[in-house]
């Protein structure tokens, strides 16, 4: 009978159960999308960093990741590759050495991460190779051909085919010089990276920098690489104890927790929101109810106890959040998962907002089953919430009290 | 049914305070058929709603039988109310969402009545009380008279002990009035259920077999 009425009443207050219904739909259906968006460019943020340089694994000597200076290099490359040769679950490894060093240009002078690379076996590990905009990839005998990132590139005022200076320190801290030809010019999208980065063929690098069968670290790829994180404890495991294995969540660590706290930042901002709408239904609810007190009243004094009243006007609300709630997380869901399919694609994007990592037109959107169930959860209960303090406040009048209520 | 010296004041020891019922003694005997009357602010409608337990008063206790209904919990009171007793009001009595049909089986659905005896006993009421042609319309689309008498079958519907009436035809004309308390008069007696009124109404008055008038809050005849 209680639920009969409650129906009875949510079809009568046509305003209010409107105003409800559709609040609650559309803010679980955007709640949804818009979480899913902030996990997608966050994942698509990852993902380009991993796979643009960074690899899904490094090997490094222990302190490597605190100071990576020349203390700390792989003093015996040859023994790291033996080793890795061995282990049937890493596809592809290669070694690098990187370095900083100065590149100029007649007047220009430029500071740059300058990395010894094999090109044959760099291509499958990082994008460098597809990355090219102008000129030409690296090869395996090249010696005074540097590969450029394209800001670099501009701010040296260098095409294809100029030559630069470098000037860097070798292992003996005694100064390193040399003149190199612009082979290539890449473009990754990744703004640091293409505004700091340059390449040289690791062999020759080394012969300047005395750094023969010396690496900064291996960067390796595995048949599996979701499964990245518990092969690099299996390699760690069987390392010589002065090295390490790490995975890129690991290497990435300081990138995933800008990710962890980005995400928060944009649910406290999108809570201010839902608090809004939280207030909005719990005034809708109290009005709709003190337009009903007398009702109310009616109803305590045939015989209702205020526990029948607070379950009649609960389930009300619970029927209402509960059918837009659903819906809207229906529409939310198949929005995202439409999105993730179909991303949308905004020429320029990329160009905009290459600061923040963005390296691609498209808008990412990520559909994940159980973040989509507990976003709707978080708003069926916060909506169900507001119910209370009406209630509340209206089981405090006496029965007569609500029965001469004006 | 004995009310043992109940009273009732409001605002207790404030300057407000209003003494509305002082030491009343009173003794209903089933199937009685009794008007509370006296002047306005005398002590009527609050007098019917301690009997009914929608108010609790200050001192004093009341038992039906063997039961004392002063000393139930608001809970208990409210389901004591909703078996044993029959409201109704001056007005607003309905619950609008609801057609009359539904409002006057309301009580017997919540009690659990078997459907089949709630349709017979909701189609026997209103051929005594001539609302055959209204049991699907809504509240709001009859007249003043034609819900007092809807609200007097829901009362009576369940069969309750007692039924308690604030100016039942306060809103009404004489003609309606008139044809209520009849209606009244006749469940009354076919039915054997005890009525106390709050009114001033001659036409309930007249009607009335006792008639208790009180006066500031005290009762001053009982006939
Ligand atoms: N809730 C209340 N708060 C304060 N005083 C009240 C309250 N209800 C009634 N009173 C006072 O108690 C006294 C009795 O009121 P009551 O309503 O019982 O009178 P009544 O006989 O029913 O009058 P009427 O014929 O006008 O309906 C009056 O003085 C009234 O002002
Ligand atoms: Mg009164």
């Amino acid at each position: 009978m209680l639920y009969s009425l409650a129906i009875k009443n949510i079809l009568a207050s046509k305003s209010r159960t409107l105003t409800i219904f559709l609040l609650s739909m559309f803010t679980t259906a955007f709640f949804i999308v818009y979480v899913a968006y902030t996990d997608g460019s966050h994942e698509q943020m990852i993902k380009s960093s991993v796979e643009i340089y960074t690899g899904y694994a490094h090997i490094n000597t222990k302190g490597y990741q605190e100071e990576s200076d020349y203390d700390h290099l792989i003093e015996d490359a040859k023994q790291v590759e033996t080793f890795l040769k061995q282990k049937p679950f890493v596809s592809n490894f290669s070694p690098r050495f990187e370095t900083y060093v100065l590149l100029s240009q007649k007047e220009k002078t430029v500071g740059s991460m300058l990395s010894g690379i094999i090109p044959s076996r760099e291509s499958s590990l990082s994008r460098l190779k597809s990355a090219l905009i102008k000129g030409s990839y690296l090869e395996d005998n090249d010696t005074r051909a540097i590969y450029l990132g394209s800001d670099l590139a501009k701010r040296l005022s260098v095409d294809v085919g100029d030559e630069i200076a470098m000037i860097g320190s070798s292992l003996d801290y005694s100064t390193a010089a040399d003149l190199f030809v612009v082979k290539g010019i890449f473009r990754t999208g990744l703004f640091d990276f293409d505004l700091s980065s340059a390449f040289v063929n690791k062999d020759y690098l080394d012969s300047i920098m005395m750094s023969e069968n010396k690496a900064s670290y291996f960067v390796l790829d595995f048949d599996d690489n979701q499964a990245a994180d518990s092969y690099t404890k299996i390699l760690s495991k069987s390392l010589p104890s002065s090295y390490e294995a790490l995975s890129w969540q690991a290497l990435l660590s300081a990138l995933v927790q800008l990710m962890q706290v980005d995400s928060l930042f944009g649910y406290i901002s999108i809570s201010v929101f839902f608090i809004v709408i939280f207030f909005v239904i719990m005034i809708f609810s109290y009005v709709n109810i003190y337009s009903r007190v007398r009702q109310i009243g009616l109803l305590r004094a045939l015989g209702l106890t205020s526990k029948d009243i607070r379950i009649l006007l609960f389930n009300e609300l619970l029927i209402i959040t509960l059918v837009s709630v659903s819906l809207g997380a229906v529409i939310g869901a198949a929005a995202t998962y439409y999105l993730e399919v179909y991303p949308i694609t905004i020429s320029g994007l990329a160009d905009t907002y290459k600061e923040y990592g963005i390296v691609s037109d498209t808008i990412p959107t990520h559909f994940d089953a159980f973040t989509i169930a507990w976003n709707t959860f978080s708003i069926f209960i916060l909506n169900l919430s507001s119910i209370f303090y009406p209630i509340y406040k209206i089981n405090k009048l006496s029965v007569t009290e609500a029965m001469r209520y004006v | 049914m004995k009310l043992i010296n109940i009273s009732k004041t409001f605002f207790p020891d404030s300057p407000k305070e209003v003494k509305a019922l002082v030491n009343i003694n009173l003794t209903f005997e089933e199937g009685e058929f009794t008007t509370l009357s006296g002047e306005s602010g005398s002590g009527k409608t609050t007098l019917l709603n301690i009997i009914g337990g929608l108010e609790r008063a200050s001192s004093g206790s009341i038992f039906l039988d063997n039961l004392e209904l002063t000393a139930l919990s608001d809970e208990q009171m409210a389901d004591f109310r909703l078996r044993h007793i029959g409201f109704v009001f001056q007005a607003y009595n309905l619950i609008s969402v609801l057609t009359v049909r539904e409002n006057i089986g309301f009580i017997m659905k919540l009690l659990r009545f078997d459907e089949v005896e709630i349709d017979s006993r909701i189609d026997e009421l209103a051929v005594i009380l001539q609302i055959e042609d209204i049991l699907d319309k809504f509240p709001g689309q009859i007249s003043g008279g034609q819900q007092q008498r809807v609200a007097v079958a829901r009362a009576v519907a369940s069969r309750p002990k007692l039924i308690l009436a604030d100016e039942p035809t306060a809103n009404l004309d004489s003609k309606n009035s008139e044809r209520l308390m009849h209606m009244l008069r006749t469940l009354n007696e076919k039915e054997h259920v005890t009525v106390i009124f709050a009114s001033h109404d001659r036409y309930v008055l007249d009607q009335s077999r006792r008639i208790i008038v009180l006066e500031d809050g005290a009762v001053i005849e009982d006939h």
